[in-house]
């Protein structure tokens, strides 16, 4: 053969070989991340490799199949914050036919006509991907002109529906007509503020029959000579609950069993899924948001490619190379798109991060756990704001429980289970957008008018609040004059 | 499942039972025979839910009210959101047909009629009492026969609420107006 | 003895009588001084300063030549010998090529073939007897292999065809690499004691020039257009992204860069620019096909065909280089876009770069670079449209 055709040939090869190599990276397994098409949302950038948690449709499925199970994944996971936030655009209201108009406009059936991934380029706060005056699509037109039917709307344009604090596309709990007229004429501060559940989350003590002592330790020698960790516990929650050493160091053993039993069984250092055998909605909760989403169950794992058809043909060796990596079970902190402290860099997101596995301090979690790695100017300007110093009254007991500002305070809401006050570790459920705090948090101490401007203002949230808001939003005193006017209307 | 989730998944279950028995025969009954037996159905639904909750729970025995805004209130669902939340679900479940509660003068914009056979129709049962309207129209490239039927202000509470609310263009419904129509589609073959 | 012009006729045809690919207006340039030649060796016709004059008008016997020579004679057009070059290649170069090929087969030497195939009206003229072409290449074959002092109309006839950058087509790369210094030789050779010497001298210096200009013409334009191909595809590499507007609806630069559709048509379009102007190269190794035009109009095709793939990526990606493999692909495609007009730059401006001490070796690496960039672009490609497919 001679030197050119051997150079065709070669380049033929190997161009065939490369593509097939990729293919089966597509198919079968192995490292997918040449393959991402543009970087990923802040959303779902920490499970970028876990490719069929969304594309989820089969090779080579239409392109209606595809967009159909993109979107069914999208709800997989988001479907009921949806429905707790009242979506004001639920799909289904716009899955009649009647609607065919609005879908040539903007498509409401589809999560993705406006949250496309990989598009960072037009991606805004929320992972929205089409221009911030999306609204304009289908309201500015025929029976849906906001500018007609609502008076007050008349000379406004669409850039600042969603971004001046008044409206949100799915959420409006706390933003919606009624609800603004309700609490019209709120003072900026409650007199007594206190957060209601905190407060009653703070007296639903354990039971003090069942409290453990120092000396009830029950672990083997070694284990027991580790006064400090024997401290930390004696001193937690857990002793307190009677929960002792052999419910997480031995969760095989029944209780009661005798040391020997417990010895036999003793994992030194337990794994995470012990903590949620007892704390399921706080693991639940805690796979919602960005600290522990990898542990989403919707989340794909990696993929086994012994179990494909090239399975049992393939040498091991290379089936071990086109299998996918474990996917990594922790968000760390290094890999966080928000400011963080350097030193904190090699921090894994899990239980003990934020509760020391013996102390179980929800008093630190609450407050020190976040500010040792969150370094944002709002989480810097914490330490020092009115609500910091709140939180270090009630922490020294010289105010009541549940007047207390502490980082989960805002952050981890609070919700009523089964008669017990119950925390939710999905962090950022009140940040997307932030107006979903109003109800859950900000109401119990503030105005409705206040929040809502203090929420509205950038740099005093950049400022952990320290002042008032500068700028007023309008919407409480447009929703009150709509009112009266059509009170006015009815009377004549 | 709370006793509203409840309720809807009866009242689905029912319109759905309706719709198969309806598109077994559907070679041999016309549409809108189908669609009038769907009608049937949600009407007594309603209907139901009206008299045996709503009437019976606020009016009669007093122990709650009924709202707009009933999560917020605790309240009970108004008939017509029932209503709709029944016609959200089949949205949600089927292509194959849908219903909505329409009003040439809505409370809520949204509901005021989409297309113009929509118009057409809520038009001629204002137009034409005690009378139905069949028509047919193409939406997103699909054919559907539509039917529309009368809505009444069948009692006093439903004319006091479209009156008074704030959003709610007439001011003058009085009991026996037709206030809007029931709008019900199949997806032609 | 076959005259200049029937050898040079025969030159331009292949062993089987079809015409090689060589650019029309060349051969036109060839065969006008072919033409001269022959009346010049038959002290037919002389140049001085600034006119072609005939000494003498007697026919020749050779039609075609005779017929020149007329015309010539004729007076009525006082034209010096290069303006001559230029209208008789411009106004009898296809005259001559048909009138000696008829010539040639009324004496037997050639026979004509037409094509088989219903419609295409193209015709070879095969040698009757399967030598006479053969044995002129073999002479000139001869006449640069051998060391002898050759016979002043072997030199006047390698001169021309080298002129006309014929000797290429008839001689494969290899061979002609070997002969270089052996033309340059040949070239160099005083036609001593010849009367005509000084005419000849004059009609082959003017042949040469007419023909390189109108290779310059072409050069020039492949210069532009490879320059332009090259800037462009370094300032998309360079260039910041287009920005798309924040307005919602009607916003045309986000539906052409981020919906799908659109992108899989600019994609496509981009793909089919690029698949053509890889099929100009590779039709260019195929002989039949370059006879539709000649090398140069394939070359031309194939830098167009570049620059409007340059476009078509604008088109499809705004400036974007995109991520993982696709900056890969975007980093390969457009290298190959810069050093393919490098490569055009070089082989069009090879004088001036000759002149600032580029050397050869040099001037060879962008063409490589060229290829080597193309090497990984389909399977880049492949995995490109897959990705977009599969996820």
């Amino acid at each position: 053969m001679s030197r050119r055709a051997s150079l065709w040939v070669g380049w033929i090869f190997a161009t065939l070989v490369a593509v097939g190599v990729v293919l089966t990276w597509m198919t079968v397994g192995g490292d997918r991340k040449v393959l991402l098409a543009g970087e990923m949302t802040d959303a779902h950038h920490q499970i970028e490799l876990a490719c069929e948690s969304c594309h989820a449709a089969p090779v080579f499925a239409s392109a209606a199949a595809a967009k159909k199970a993109l979107n069914k994944a999208c709800r997989n996971c988001h479907e009921d914050e949806l429905k707790d936030g009242d979506d004001s655009h639920p799909r289904k209201s716009f899955r009649n036919p009647r609607m065919a108009a609005y879908w040539e406009k903007l498509d409401a059936r589809f999560c993705t006509s406006c949250h496309e991934e990989h598009r960072p380029e037009i991606t805004l706060t929320g992972a929205v991907t089409v221009a911030a005056d999306f609204c304009v699509a289908c309201h500015s037109e025929g029976e849906q002109d906001v500018r007609k039917n609502r008076p007050s709307h008349a000379g406004l344009t669409f850039e600042t529906c969603a971004s001046a604090g008044c409206h949100n596309y799915h959420d409006n709990t706390a933003l919606y007509a009624d609800f603004l007229v309700d609490h019209a004429d709120q003072p900026w501060l409650v007199p007594d503020p206190v957060h209601v559940l905190s407060a009653r989350q703070r007296s639903q003590e354990p039971a003090s029959e069942a409290t453990l002592e120092r000396a009830d330790a029950m672990a083997p020698p070694d284990a027991l000579n580790e006064q400090a960790t024997l401290d930390h516990w004696a001193g937690s929650g857990h002793a307190a609950a009677g929960v002792n050493c052999a419910a997480c160091h031995a969760p095989e053993v029944e209780a009661g069993a005798p040391l020997s039993d417990i010895e036999a069984a003793w994992v030194s250092a337990p794994p995470r899924t012990v903590c949620r055998d007892c704390h399921k909605v706080e693991a639940r909760t805690f796979a919602l948001g960005r600290h522990g989403m990898r542990q989403h169950p919707e989340v794909s794992g990696p993929r086994d490619a012994t179990g494909s058809a090239v399975g049992d043909v393939l040498p091991e060796a290379i089936m071990a190379w086109l299998s996918d990596a474990p996917h990594p079970a922790h968000m760390t902190v290094r890999e966080a798109r928000v400011p963080m402290r350097g030193a904190a860099a090699d921090q894994s997101l899990d239980c003990g991060t934020c509760h020391q596995p013996h102390a179980v301090d929800t008093k630190r979690a609450a407050v020190e756990a976040c500010t040792s790695c969150h370094d944002d100017l709002h989480s810097r300007a914490y330490v020092g704001s009115p609500h910091h110093a709140l939180w270090l009254a009630e922490v020294s007991g010289d105010a009541a429980a549940g007047t207390g500002v502490s980082c989960a305070t805002c952050h981890m809401f609070k919700a009523k289970r089964r008669g017990r006050i119950v925390t939710s570790h999905n962090q950022n459920d009140g940040l997307r957008p932030n107006e979903k705090m109003i109800r859950p948090v900000c109401l119990d101490c503030h105005g409705l008018g206040f929040a809502i401007d203090a929420l509205a203002d950038d740099d005093l949230v950049a400022g952990n609040f320290r002042g008032r808001p500068t700028n007023h939003v309008e919407s409480i005193e447009w929703a009150v004059r709509h009112a009266a006017s059509a009170d006015r209307d009815e009377d004549r | 499942m709370n006793p509203i989730s409840r309720k809807l998944a009866t009242l689905a279950v029912g319109v759905a039972t309706a719709m198969s028995a309806a598109s077994a025969a559907a070679d041999e009954v016309p549409y809108s025979r189908v669609a009038d037996m769907l009608y049937q159905v949600m009407s007594a639904d309603r209907e139901a839910y009206t008299r045996m909750v709503v009437q019976r729970l606020t009016v009669d025995e007093e122990v709650i009210t009924a709202s707009e805004h009933f999560e917020d209130d605790v309240a009970l669902p108004l008939p017509a959101q029932m209503f709709r939340f029944g016609a959200e679900l089949v949205a949600d479940e089927s292509e194959d047909f849908s219903y909505a509660l329409l009003s040439l003068d809505p409370i809520n914009k949204k509901n005021g009629p989409g297309t113009d056979l929509e118009r057409e129709g809520l038009e001629f049962v204002v137009d034409n009492p005690g009378e139905n309207f069949y028509g047919e129209e193409e939406l997103g490239g699909e054919r559907y026969f539509a039917a529309v039927y009368p809505d009444y202000a069948v009692s006093e509470a439903c004319a006091i609420c479209h009156n008074e609310h704030k959003d709610s263009p007439r001011t003058d419904i009085e009991v026996g107006d037709v206030m809007g129509g029931v709008v019900i589609r199949m997806l032609m073959d | 003895m076959l005259t200049f012009t029937e050898q040079l006729v025969l030159l331009l045809n292949d062993e089987d009588g079809a015409p090689l690919p060589i650019r029309h207006d060349v051969a036109a340039c060839a065969l006008t001084g072919a033409v001269l030649l022959d009346l010049a060796f038959d002290y037919r016709i002389d140049t001085d300063l600034d006119a072609l004059v005939v000494h003498d008008p007697t026919p020749t016997g050779h039609p075609v030549l005779d017929r020149l020579l007329v015309r010539i004679a004729d007076g009525s057009e006082a034209l010096d010998t290069r303006t001559w070059i230029e209208v008789l290649s411009a106004e009898e170069g296809t005259a001559i090529r048909d009138e000696t090929q008829a010539n040639l087969v009324e004496r037997g030497v050639l026979t004509v073939r037409k094509s088989r195939i219903p419609w295409v009206r193209s015709r070879r003229y095969p040698s009757r007897d399967g030598k006479t072409a053969t044995e002129i290449r073999a002479e000139i074959a001869n006449v640069l292999g051998s060391d002898e002092i050759p016979d002043p109309r072997d030199v006047a006839l390698v001169s021309l065809l080298d002129a006309c950058e014929i000797l290429p087509e008839i001689f494969p790369r290899q061979e002609m690499d070997d002969v270089r210094p052996r033309i340059a030789q040949l070239r160099k050779m005083e036609l001593i004691g010849r009367e005509v010497a000084g005419a000849i001298a004059d009609i082959e210096r003017l042949v040469i020039q007419a023909v390189r200009a109108r290779a310059a013409q072409f050069q020039r334009l492949l210069l532009v257009l490879s320059s332009v191909g090259c800037v462009a595809a370094l300032a998309i590499l360079l260039a910041p992204s287009v920005p798309v507007g924040e307005q919602f609806g009607a916003n045309f630069l986000v539906d052409l860069w981020f919906d799908n559709v659109w992108r899989q048509w600019s994609g496509y379009v981009l793909l089919g620019l690029s698949g053509a102007a890889l099929l100009a190269v590779l039709l260019m190794m195929v002989r039949p096909i370059v006879r539709l035009g000649g090398y140069n109009w394939w070359r031309l095709a194939h830098v167009v065909l570049g620059i409007g793939a340059l476009l078509a990526v604008f088109v499809h990606t705004g400036f974007r280089l995109g991520t993982h493999l696709n900056a890969a692909l975007m980093v390969c495609f457009l290298a190959a876009l810069i050093f393919g007009g490098l490569a055009g730059i070089c082989s069009n401006a090879a004088g001036p770069l000759r002149r600032m001490g580029v050397s050869p070796q040099m001037r060879t690496i962008p063409m490589r670079l060229h290829i080597l960039a193309l090497c990984p672009l389909p399977a880049l490609l492949i995995v490109h449209v897959l990705v977009v497919y599969l996820y």
